[in-house]
């Protein structure tokens, strides 16, 4: 257990891009390392006895969820179990965020959503212990989160929030739950091996296609100017870094960060606003430069954990419709026809006998970057030099008017 | 449904609409007219017109429009139905003096109908009437096919703000009715021509997903409250 966890610390800190073969290693680990580690842990904070449940809401739940439900904690002590590996910080983290959130409110509205969330995360647990399909175990989780809104929408000790904080409160129930139950919902053991395989082959696949570049995909962005270079490096490195966070909100605020980027990268090449025809062809050609790591388990997770209202409307939608937009162009479009090239030349570059000109090296590459700066410290250098003649000259003349 | 109706009158509706058009329709002009109400380029403070947000007030209704624009390039076209999954709305743009554009528009129409039937709403722009003399597709042509497929038609101009406000006005005033689930035949007159066959499933599906009062509650009762 000890070697487990100081493997998963040293994972965690790991950047993500090298993190690729690390994070399947990961997974592996994490499935033989489930069965060990108690579901109990997960509440186990504090032993304060659940000081009054009302018996409804007892007498309606589920017995075999009464041993996890008895030991309510206090919501506002957040202290850290020592027992808890170092890679949970990130929940320990969440659930003391959770927790001042909820001292703003009544001790209805705490009791209600401790108790409601805390069964749901058992009745998940327990679900995907029995080995229940990931889609009903999810269709579980989303109708949690529909009937949820709706009781704070409508019950009327809920009506002393604002709209606002009725917002947070189901971001935090989001998150707590998803992060909790994390290895059952991502890519859950029932798949995994399924899920492996998708992703490496979307990985391949993106590999070799490496070699696209902007003018084969009629993108306007201008790559010699430093500002869109950063941009896109930044937009890259938001889109690589979606598989680290475990929320679907981080993930979907990740592919929103990517998409920001590219959007900016856009409008600065084109001076003028992006539009879906510029935006759609230049995320496509950043997700083949990125090649995410387990690019495919991630879209179906947030797909099935993020609450439906998120995806259907809102920016983050937006760009997660484009984002599945883009892989599915990948995997089944992009092709010479698509590309307007004659079939030889296509395969040629798939297979790596040719290099198209033009390529990404041209602008991307390091030392051409160093070549670029130093180019730039000479210019600024001969600037700066005729400056000084000029002002030189300028005292020279100046001196001579006094003399 | 009951509970939907007495939460309807102060509810505030979200409705995602599909922008279609080709390259050079002018279909960017259009929605940054509608967001903005800007023409010129270097007045537009938005860096993107790809997702826009607006809130409007029809009949005293607060109705906030998510303008989805979709990639319209040829290449992209297999990736239609991702897009406009979940739409209430479509806003099909050409431009009248170019034909291809008006056929592309007329694919997308058989498109959207065959996968979504009638649960969208159409709208149809013929856009830069400002260059009215170079137009190639007739006003006749045009209405005729919009009524032909029930979609409501109009001819505007984004540049000289023509029929803009009144193109989104129009479908917004449609998807309320077809979510509230009223005869969505205007009142107004014969502008329109509005074909809407049986809206019940989608009109319980909307209020489901927009409102939470999913019929699963039933089905769970361990999340009864």
């Amino acid at each position: 257990m000890k070697l487990l966890s100081s493997f998963r610390s040293f994972d965690s800190i790991s950047s993500p891009i090298s993190g690729g073969f690390a994070k399947f290693e990961e997974k592996k680990k994490q499935q033989t390392d489930r069965k060990s580690k108690s579901f109990r842990y997960v509440f186990r904070k504090s032993p304060t006895p659940s000081p009054s449940k009302s018996p409804e809401l007892s007498a309606r739940h589920n017995t075999s969820l009464n041993d996890v439900t008895s030991s309510t904690p206090a919501p506002s002590s957040p202290s850290t179990p020592s027992f808890r590996p170092k890679g949970d910080a990130e929940f320990e983290q969440l659930r003391y965020e959770f927790n001042a959130f909820l001292q703003n409110f009544s001790i209805q509205i705490r009791k209600d959503v401790t108790f409601k969330v805390k069964s749901c995360e058992a009745e998940l647990k327990k679900q995907s212990d029995e080995g229940v399909r990931i889609d009903d175990v999810t269709d579980f989780l989303q109708d949690f989160y529909t009937n949820f809104k709706k009781k704070v929408d409508f019950l009327p000790f809920y009506q002393s929030m604002s709209q606002e904080d009725k917002e947070s409160l189901m971001n935090f129930i989001e998150k707590y739950l998803t992060i909790s139950l994390y290895k059952e919902l991502f890519s859950p053991i029932s798949t995994a091996s399924e899920d492996e395989i998708k992703d490496l082959t979307l990985q391949n696949r993106i590999r070799q296609l490496n070699w696209i570049n902007c003018q084969h995909l009629d993108i306007i962005l201008n790559e010699r100017e430093k500002q869109v270079r950063d941009l896109i490096y930044g937009a890259i490195n938001s889109i690589i870094e979606m598989d680290s966070v475990k929320a679907p909100q981080d993930k979907l605020q990740c592919i929103t960060q990517c998409s920001n980027n590219i959007l900016r990268a856009l409008s600065k090449s084109k001076d003028a606003p992006a539009s879906a025809d510029d935006f759609l062809p230049a995320l496509i050609y950043i997700v083949i430069k990125a090649n995410p790591t387990r690019l495919q388990s991630n879209i179906n997770y947030i797909n099935r954990c993020s609450n439906a209202n998120r995806l259907m409307s809102g920016e983050a939608g937006y760009f997660f419709t484009n984002l599945c937009c883009a892989v599915t162009f990948i995997q089944n479009n992009l092709n010479a026809e698509s590309l307007n090239m004659p079939e030889k030349e296509f395969q040629d570059y798939v297979s790596g006998r040719a290099v198209p000109l033009g390529s990404w090296e041209m602008h991307f590459s390091e030392s051409l970057h160093a070549l670029q700066e130093m180019t730039n410290a000479v210019d600024e250098l001969e600037h700066r030099s005729q400056e000084f003649l000029k002002n030189a000259e300028h005292l020279k003349q100046k001196m001579k008017h006094k003399q | 449904m009951g509970t939907n109706s007495v939460a309807s009158s102060s509810r505030a509706f979200n409705f995602k609409v599909v922008l279609l058009g080709e390259g050079g329709t002018g279909k960017t002009s259009l929605v940054l007219r509608f967001v903005e109400d800007k023409f010129n380029e270097r007045h537009i403070t938005t860096l993107q017109a790809s997702f826009l947000q607006k809130k409007i007030n029809v009949g005293g209704r607060r109705i906030q429009l998510a303008i989805w624009d979709t990639a319209g390039q040829e290449r992209f076209h297999a990736l239609g139905p991702i897009y406009y999954r979940d739409a209430n709305g479509a806003i099909l743009v050409y431009d009248i003096t170019d034909k291809d554009s008006f056929q592309k528009v007329k694919n997308w129409v058989k498109e959207l109908k065959k996968m979504l039937g009638n649960d969208i709403c159409l709208s149809i722009a013929g856009n830069k009437t400002d260059i009215d003399r170079q137009r190639t597709v007739t006003p006749e042509e045009a209405e005729h096919y919009a009524a032909l497929v029930g979609a409501t038609n109009f001819f505007t101009s984004a540049k000289n703000n023509v029929n803009i406000e009144e193109l989104f006005l129009d479908l917004s005033e449609r998807m309320v009715a077809a979510s509230e689930g009223e005869d969505p035949q205007p009142s107004t007159g014969s502008r329109r021509n509005v074909v809407v066959v049986d809206q019940e499933n989608r009109i319980s599906e909307l209020n489901q997903r927009s409102w939470g009062l999913d019929s699963t509650i039933e089905r769970k009762p361990e999340l009864l409250f």
